[in-house]
């Protein structure tokens, strides 16, 4: 009984999140971030105020998911950071919100987001005030990865590109390696893990788990590519060696 | 620019740059399959292309691109 209560209260409390979400997304895609474009004419302090403003939001969001008891969460490593310049921030994407964290724990980093974000009229205020890169166009994703790591910036990637498929072994497309050994950036690995798992690929949103899903979040020292990696080898060798070692450091983590 | 000498470009890109084996390249030999080339792969000899022929490449036209001869037909249209 009283886990059917809890169930209950779960499904309205996963309901009334996504319900804020779209409500926050709204105003903020609407008002606010246009607003943005009329106060802000400097394009770097506006994507300054625009990543701060999404990073406080999306820890509010959160905030309210854990208080409404839709799940919980805790976050080891904190000591790693600050995020030095120039380095990629590699996690694994099992669940829909894992972005929704990754803002909130670094508001500064450029992020990749799908091309079309910059065409929907919600988001696409959202997106060019932070001025983070879309995913079309392969070569242009590279260079502009590249050019804002080696000016000191620091990147989100989720090299799977897409969320990982439930019970299959993760995989990692060559984008991030090739990025990394391109900028010369180092490479800070976050490992997520949500147990009892939800919010995966294909899932709906009110297909909640049996019990309240807890998050863990283990951010790891800055590793360099370098210590991963032969120096000897070939340029394109050399990002496929790194894939293939940064695919199995997070397989070695990830446990399901 | 023939579609011959294309072919040769593209045959010494995927040999040099990609240490493909020259015997395992054809016209209808899939990139993706039979050359082991992955998306930065991709990425890569698009730049070159763009480089060789001085054409400006979009990325959608190369979406639908799975074979060597797709490549060529795909810059032969620009």
């Amino acid at each position: 009984m009283k886990q059917k209560l809890n169930h209950i209260w779960r499904l309205f409390g996963t309901a009334l999140s996504f319900f804020l979400f779209g409500l926050g997304g709204l105003l903020m895609g609407l008002l606010l971030f246009p607003a943005l474009f009329l106060f802000i004419k400097d394009p770097t302090r506006r994507q300054t105020f625009a990543r701060a403003w999404l990073g406080r939001a999306f820890s509010l969001f959160i905030a309210i998911m854990k208080n409404l008891g839709v799940l919980s969460y805790s976050i080891r490593g904190l000591e790693n950071l600050p995020v030095p310049a120039n380095s990629i921030i590699v996690a694994n994407h099992p669940t829909l919100i894992d972005v929704v964290f990754l803002i909130s724990l670094f508001p500064e980093a450029d992020c990749v987001i799908k091309s079309n974000l910059w065409r929907n009229p919600f988001t696409r205020f959202v997106v060019s005030a932070a001025n983070h890169i879309p995913n079309d166009d392969g070569a242009g994703l590279l260079q502009t990865s590249t050019e804002r790591l080696r000016s000191g910036g620091t990147l989100n990637l989720f090299p799977e590109g897409t969320r990982s498929t439930p019970g299959r072994e993760l995989r990692f497309k060559p984008g991030a390696a090739a990025i990394a050994l391109r900028a010369g950036a180092k490479l800070l690995p976050v490992l997520i893990s949500c147990r009892p798992m939800t919010l995966t690929k294909g899932e709906s949103w009110y297909h909640i788990p049996e019990h309240k899903p807890f998050f863990e979040f283990d951010i790891f020292a800055v590793m360099d590519p370098s210590d991963l990696v032969g120096t000897s080898m070939k340029p394109r060798e050399k990002e496929k060696a790194l894939n293939r070692a940064m695919q199995q450091f997070f397989r070695e983590h990830v446990q399901d | 620019m023939t579609r011959n000498e294309l072919y040769k470009f593209i045959e010494g890109i995927l040999v040099e740059k990609f240490e493909v084996e020259k015997s395992k390249i054809s016209m209808g030999a899939n990139l993706y399959e039979h050359l082991e080339i992955d998306s930065i792969d991709a990425v890569d000899l698009v730049v070159h292309l763009k480089e060789f022929t001085g054409k400006k490449i979009q990325p959608e036209q190369f979406k639908e691109v799975r074979t060597v001869e797709d490549v060529i037909e795909a810059i032969m249209t620009l």
